[in-house]
């Protein structure tokens, strides 16, 4: 209880200030190919094997859904969908590819992040102005290449 | 209750598998009531995200979300045009003992060939009354609310409508039946003792219910034409008819006694927006979101008489919309030239009306860009609209 007490601590800040810097960088020059700041920092805050209990990913994944819907038009359903689905694919991923390849963590960043992308691509279609699919692979890349280095082997994530 | 830790872990699975699906069930086939529970549920951090964006916005881009700027390089058009120009074409001739109630319609219903109208017992509508645009014959109206009408078209799948048939020499006595806006009517009886011929004049022919007032004018409806295979036996008298484009905004209604007024403009509710946020933190376009200043129910959102876009998004206080150029408002679009008359290439477009969209606002120049955001905003809400 302590332990995520102490995580929250920072995560809330973090995710608030994230979303900040992600809608100020989306509508710059060039932005709209950004990755998902918030994805980026919920493979970063809950490991791959799987958090100890469930009630942990089950909130941040609530919690950062929350914040995503303050910078965005889309549904809150659309995040948690995203982001739940993510961490569903990675857990599994992980559980049958070796992370000692970069090219296979890089594999694995990139599939993780294909259900987010979806779920913007669905919520965006529904809302008559979908996203364009090269810039939703893109993104999913940005992801593959930014977990390829988090998840190289000695480094410890912070879940 | 005793579970093995294999089979614990399945029931997990499964129990996470069925939640996954339900969502993404309800992400593919959305439930209006449950998009508002769950933003109604996240608004309290989402507005306080929002608020934060905004205040980084206005240090960043303080110039962006100003609204106080001129659109100079956009030509003057009369905001008030196609309303100009529908009354101009729309305003029946003038006949004594008979007072034309100007009453803008709500809705159209193509399929049914039935007109909404946004006046009803309020404005001493009642059913039966004649519906006229300019010298066209609409049709009549069949059912009266307090605050709504609805006229059948006397083009409407199985309406059958008394008509002259007027040639040079003879003027004979004729039913049409009408078969919805895409087939032209029929006629589907004819006076024996006339005998007319293609390109006979169509006019309404009044029943012993209409005012002597009203039995004295001419009212147009198309020309008669024969359609179908003669040598097969199956030809049959029709009417090459043109639903005036005018008459989807305002129709005018003949009326023996009149309230206080003989226009009914048609209700709004308003509220006044604060700046707006240009973009979106994960969607590409001209998304902007916007804080009312009370809250209220939103359709569009309009400045100076243009309309800037319509609402997508409500959540509490806080709106989003899509700026669009006026070409992407496509078939929602109706367009002018720039002398006032209707012409599906015409360069000024408003808005058609319908689907929650008030008709009658400007859009802008058909090959401008989207609307920049000049005067004062607020958001619009047709009364009709509101449940």
């Amino acid at each position: 209880m302590r332990e995520d007490t102490a995580r929250w601590r920072v995560l809330i800040p973090v995710s608030v200030v994230l979303a900040w810097l992600q809608f100020a960088f989306r509508n710059m020059q060039g932005g709209m190919w950004l990755p998902d700041f918030g994805l980026i920092l919920l493979f970063w805050a809950i490991p791959p094997q799987g958090s100890r209990n469930w009630r942990f990913p089950f909130l941040f994944v609530f919690w950062l859904g929350a914040v995503r819907s303050g910078i965005t038009v889309l549904d809150p359903l659309y995040s948690w969908l995203g982001f739940a689905l993510a961490l569903v694919f990675r857990n599994r991923l992980f559980k049958h590819f070796s992370h000692h390849s970069g090219l296979l963590r890089f594999g694995m960043g990139a599939l993780s992040a294909v259900p987010p992308a979806l779920m913007d691509l669905l919520g965006s279609y529904q809302l008559g102005d979908p996203l364009p699919a090269n810039i939703l692979i893109v993104r999913c890349l940005w992801v593959a290449g930014i977990w390829s280095w988090m998840a190289r082997p000695g480094k410890k994530a912070f879940g | 209750m005793f579970l093995l830790p294999n089979a614990e872990r399945v029931r997990r699975i499964a129990a996470l598998g069925l939640f996954l699906c339900l969502g993404v069930g309800l992400a593919v086939w959305p439930v209006h009531a449950v998009s508002q529970s769950l933003r109604w549920l996240v608004q309290p951090i989402a507005q306080l995200v929002s608020v934060g964006v905004q205040s980084i916005q206005a240090v960043l881009n303080p110039n962006v979300t100003s609204t106080g700027g001129s659109a100079e390089s956009e030509p003057q058009i009369s905001t008030t045009l196609l309303l100009e120009v529908e009354r101009a074409l729309g305003n029946p001739p003038a006949a004594p003992g008979i007072a034309w109630l100007e009453v803008p319609v709500w809705k159209v219903d193509e399929g049914a060939g039935l007109l909404s109208l946004a006046a009803g017992k309020d404005f001493a509508l009642a059913a039966g009354q004649a519906v006229v645009f300019g010298s066209h014959w609409v049709g009549r109206i069949i059912k009266v609310e307090n605050q709504r009408a609805t006229v059948r078209l006397w083009t409407s799948p199985g309406a059958r409508t008394g008509v002259r048939l007027v040639e040079k020499n003879q003027i004979t006595k004729a039913v049409t039946m009408g078969r919805g806006t895409q087939k032209s009517p029929l006629v589907r009886w004819i006076d024996p003792s006339g005998s007319p011929h293609s390109g006979a004049g169509v006019f309404w022919r009044a029943t012993e219910m209409d005012s002597p007032a009203l039995r004295r004018l001419d009212f147009s409806m198309g020309r008669l034409l024969r359609q179908g295979n003669e040598l097969r036996g199956s030809g049959v008298w029709a009417i090459k008819t043109e639903f005036p484009a005018g008459a989807e905004g305002r129709v005018w209604v003949a009326a023996g006694a009149v309230g206080d007024s003989l226009v009914a403009e048609p209700g709004f509710h308003t509220a006044s927006l604060g700046k707006p946020l240009h973009g979106d933190g994960v969607l590409f376009g001209n998304w902007r979101s916007v804080f009312q200043l009370t809250k209220a129910p939103a359709k569009v959102i309009e400045s100076a008489g243009q309309l800037q876009g319509e609402v997508l998004r409500q959540s509490g206080r806080k709106l989003w919309f899509l700026a669009k150029a006026p070409s992407a408002w496509g078939s929602r679009a109706i367009a002018l030239t720039s002398e006032g008359e209707f012409h599906e290439d015409g360069r000024v477009l408003f808005s058609r009306g319908g689907q929650g969209i008030p008709r009658g606002f400007l859009l802008g120049v058909r090959d401008s860009g989207p609307p920049s955001m000049v005067g004062n905003l607020r958001s619009l809400t047709r009364v009709e609209e509101i449940p």
